[in-house]
């Protein structure tokens, strides 16, 4: 039989009742976020699970249809249309986001006068409220008066009518993600201020040129920033949503009309929540996929320690 | 006194105690004896209590805006026994989750504010309470209230609801353009042909750009349903009279959007063109109509009061619209009105929420939501250096006494101009057709597919005819499954 803790002059107690103490108050200081974890993330997340398999309008309780939604999503035109809209956005804005927010980060990291102001102006449009940006977009492309296409017009070039144009509106949707990657860059810039610069001083004396230190070096030693940078992104392309409702409500003729968008149409305006609890868990799982497909090629490419 | 510090373990037994306390007084007041029925537990017919409790409290969702309070104000000055919260509803075109989930779990308000569009899917699903006890018992005459109207606000026998105001769309025109251009400056366009005649006159352009538009079917952007209205303008219905079969696919559904496409291509340089050239003209002070950039434009009554603040627009305007030229004399039009309805509430007054339905289609809550209108116009008039009589635009009350009290003290004072066009929206009350009744028990999953077959049909994606037939096809399946869910 163990011993009973001994107390100290205090009553503290000591030994295993210390540890089983703290324990305690581990948890009760982690109680208010686990609470709100359990209620409000866990808790509709399982809800989910289950209003996946039934008809639920909110109204009337939910009737169970087993895999009906599921089904049903094999169905739908637009559940194929909106995967391939997401994925679109996806293949292409995550590349052109990392690429120039590595660039500028690059370009930044130069000891350039005027540094904290450039870092400070391509950071800007990241904190610029996502409404305001998007309603400041809707000015720019305007094709007839808008300043993307006036730019475009002084080099010859007729821009198009974007995000009138199904051709056009969702690359005009991935040039506005392109342009508010300023958080990526910040991160990069920190991942480049990590590299030490006696790397590229050893580089230089065997006569390493700036595109070979670039790729040989600053490259592979940021491989964990940009792997960061890939999950993040994946993450946050398929649950695109903002700036479709805003600019296009999906259209025109669904052409913007991404996963979470008709996830949100189904639940919110048509209130089918079993329907797009089913939608949900069909994300969930194919951004599930991605990550693991991610962690699992991350060793053949990302390098931890140098 | 002996005060001691707390333990870290008194405070985590306090604040557990704290939320379990707070969890169970929750769910107890959930389940109070003697509450109103819950969505889903309604009586055909509810019943009347005799009397008002004193100083009963209930909820009014609707807007919070400076006209909403005077409103609320007024009502609570005249009704010391009853304290209103006014609490904002949110988005109400489509109806809210808020709105829906907190009437399901029984904590709803009193009385809310609601929107044409799903109001038969609500009433159907059992969202709101029969009115029809409270208006027997208090000697409404029901003739007081547009038929149509009443018709959307009933299912199945019950009302459930009492309208606010009725708020038509309306054609609006530049009467300087026309002058320029040779055109009756008095008269708008009567058919789908005067418009086409009327372009070949206003419509201005410069090579490959269009520097003023006559007229684009497409305006204003804003609105998703333009598809509707050149529906109804060629004598189309969505449903049948069982409100289960969609007739999107009908010839006049097909050949409105045909017309609306070959206007688009001729006249407005296509699909792209024309939505692109509306891009980020939603506003005030940038409309295109107001500016100059377009000639006619079809749009709604409520734009009477925003057209009067541009002093150099001269500009006329009717509620009614042009139509198909077979229908060449047929007034049409399609009303959009807002109504009142109660909700169940656990622990709810019903007879203090009958009481503020009443005064809420009263001439004297017009009264005093005309009193705080006039100032802000007056104020805008003033804050802007604008010229002549600041106008207030109060839509027509659905509720007869209450209308012909805005008609003699609010449109009587606008301009000539401003009058006239006001009682062309009154006029509209009793002939314009009725939104509510036209998206019946899929009203989302229509206006939906109306926004696809249109963007569809002028991006020559599909034909109209193509377009019109995957409209119905959809429109349908939602119907049968919503009336599916009905029998369940």
């Amino acid at each position: 039989m163990a011993a009973a803790p001994a107390l100290t002059s205090r009553g503290e107690q000591t030994g295993g009742g210390l540890a089983s103490h703290k324990t305690r108050a581990f948890y009760a200081m982690v109680s208010p976020w686990l609470l709100g974890f359990l209620v409000f993330t866990a808790g509709p997340v399982l809800a989910a699970v289950y209003f996946s398999v039934t008809q639920y309008d909110v109204v009337r309780p939910p009737v169970l249809i087993g895999l009906g939604n599921y089904t049903r999503m094999l169905e739908d035109p637009l559940i194929a249309k909106s995967l391939y809209n997401t994925l679109y956005y996806a293949a292409i804005s995550i590349p052109l986001s990392i690429v120039f927010s590595l660039l500028l980060a690059v370009l930044l990291n130069q000891q350039a006068l005027g540094n904290a102001l450039y870092r400070t102006a391509f950071y800007l449009p990241s904190i610029v409220p996502v409404v305001a940006n998007t309603v400041l977009w809707i000015w720019l492309l305007q094709p007839q008066w808008g300043l993307v296409n006036y730019l475009l017009a002084l080099f010859g070039i007729r821009g198009p009518a974007w995000l009138a144009s199904i051709t056009w509106a969702k690359p005009a949707l991935i040039m506005m993600a392109v342009w508010g990657s300023g958080t990526s860059m910040v991160i990069f810039l920190a991942g480049l201020q990590g590299i030490p610069e006696s790397f590229y001083e050893a580089a230089s004396i065997d006569g390493a040129g700036a595109l070979q230190k670039f790729f040989r070096i600053t490259l592979p030693l940021l491989s964990p920033t940009i792997f960061f940078q890939i999950v993040m992104g994946i993450i946050g392309s398929f649950q695109v949503f903002t700036t479709a409702y805003i600019m296009t409500n999906g259209g025109p003729v669904n052409a913007t009309l991404f996963f979470v968008l008709y996830l949100y149409r189904q639940a919110f305006v048509h209130l089918n929540m079993g329907y797009a609890s089913a939608m949900a868990w069909l994300l969930f799982l194919i951004v599930f996929v991605l990550t693991i497909a991610q962690l699992r090629l991350a060793p053949r490419w990302v390098h931890y320690e140098v | 006194m002996d005060v001691r510090a707390m333990t870290r373990r008194q405070f985590v037994k306090l604040a557990l105690v704290g939320v379990g306390g707070t969890a169970l007084t929750a769910c107890a007041a959930t389940a109070a004896p003697g509450d109103a029925p819950v969505a889903g537990d309604m009586p055909a017919e509810a019943t009347v209590p005799l009397q008002a409790e004193k100083q009963a409290s209930i909820e009014l969702w609707w807007g919070v805006g400076p006209t909403q309070q005077a409103v609320a104000q007024v009502f609570q000055e005249t009704h010391p026994e009853i304290q209103v919260e006014l609490i904002d509803i949110g988005e109400t075109v489509y109806g809210t989750p808020k709105f829906t989930t907190a009437v399901a779990a029984g904590e709803g308000p009193e009385v809310a504010y609601q929107n044409r569009h799903t109001f038969q899917q609500f009433s159907a699903r059992g969202l709101y309470l029969p009115l029809d006890d409270y208006l027997e018992r208090d000697g409404y005459d029901m003739n007081d209230f547009p038929p149509m109207q009443m018709k959307t606000l009933s299912w199945g026998g019950p009302i459930y609801g009492l309208p606010n105001v009725v708020d038509g769309r309306f054609f609006f025109w530049n009467r300087a353009h026309f002058e320029e251009a040779g055109i009756d400056p008095d008269a708008g366009p009567e058919t789908w042909d005067d418009i086409v005649e009327y372009t070949a006159k206003l419509l201005k352009r410069n090579g490959d750009t269009i520097e003023r538009y006559a007229f684009i079917p497409g305006f204003p952007p804003g609105l998703a349903d333009q598809l509707l209205i050149y529906a109804i303008e060629n004598g189309g219905a969505s449903m049948d009279e069982s409100g289960r079969t969609s007739l999107l696919d009908s010839s006049e559904w097909i050949e409105a959007l045909e017309w609306c496409m070959n206007y688009t291509d001729e006249y407005c340089g296509g699909f792209e063109m024309a939505t692109g050239s509306m891009q980020g003209f939603t506003g005030q002070a940038q409309d295109m109509f107001a500016s100059g950039m377009i000639s006619m434009t079809s749009y709604g009554g409520w734009m009477i009061q925003t057209y009067a603040a541009f002093p150099d627009l001269d500009h006329d305007g009717t509620a009614e619209m042009p139509v198909a030229p077979h229908l060449k004399g047929t007034k049409i039009n399609w009303n959009c009105d807002y109504s009142w309805a109660m909700t169940s509430k656990r622990g709810g007054d019903l007879e203090a929420g009958w009481t503020l339905v009443k005064f809420l289609i009263s001439p004297e809550k017009f009264e005093a939501e005309a009193t705080v209108g006039q100032q802000l116009s007056k104020a805008q008039w003033e804050r802007e250096g604008l010229p002549g009589t600041p106008v207030y635009y109060a839509a027509a009350p659905g509720y007869r006494p209450a209308r012909e009290w805005v008609a003699a003290n609010v449109y009587a004072n606008y301009p000539d101009r401003q009058r006239k066009m006001a009682e062309s929206t009154l006029d509209c009350v009793e002939w314009g057709q009725e939104c509510g009744l036209i998206g019946g028990l899929a009203a989302t999953e229509l206006w939906t597919e109306m926004a696809t077959a249109w963007q569809s049909a002028l991006s020559h994606t599909l034909s109209p005819r193509e377009a019109m037939i995957q409209a119905q096809a959809n429109h349908q399946r939602a119907l049968d499954e919503n009336w599916a869910k009905l029998e369940v």
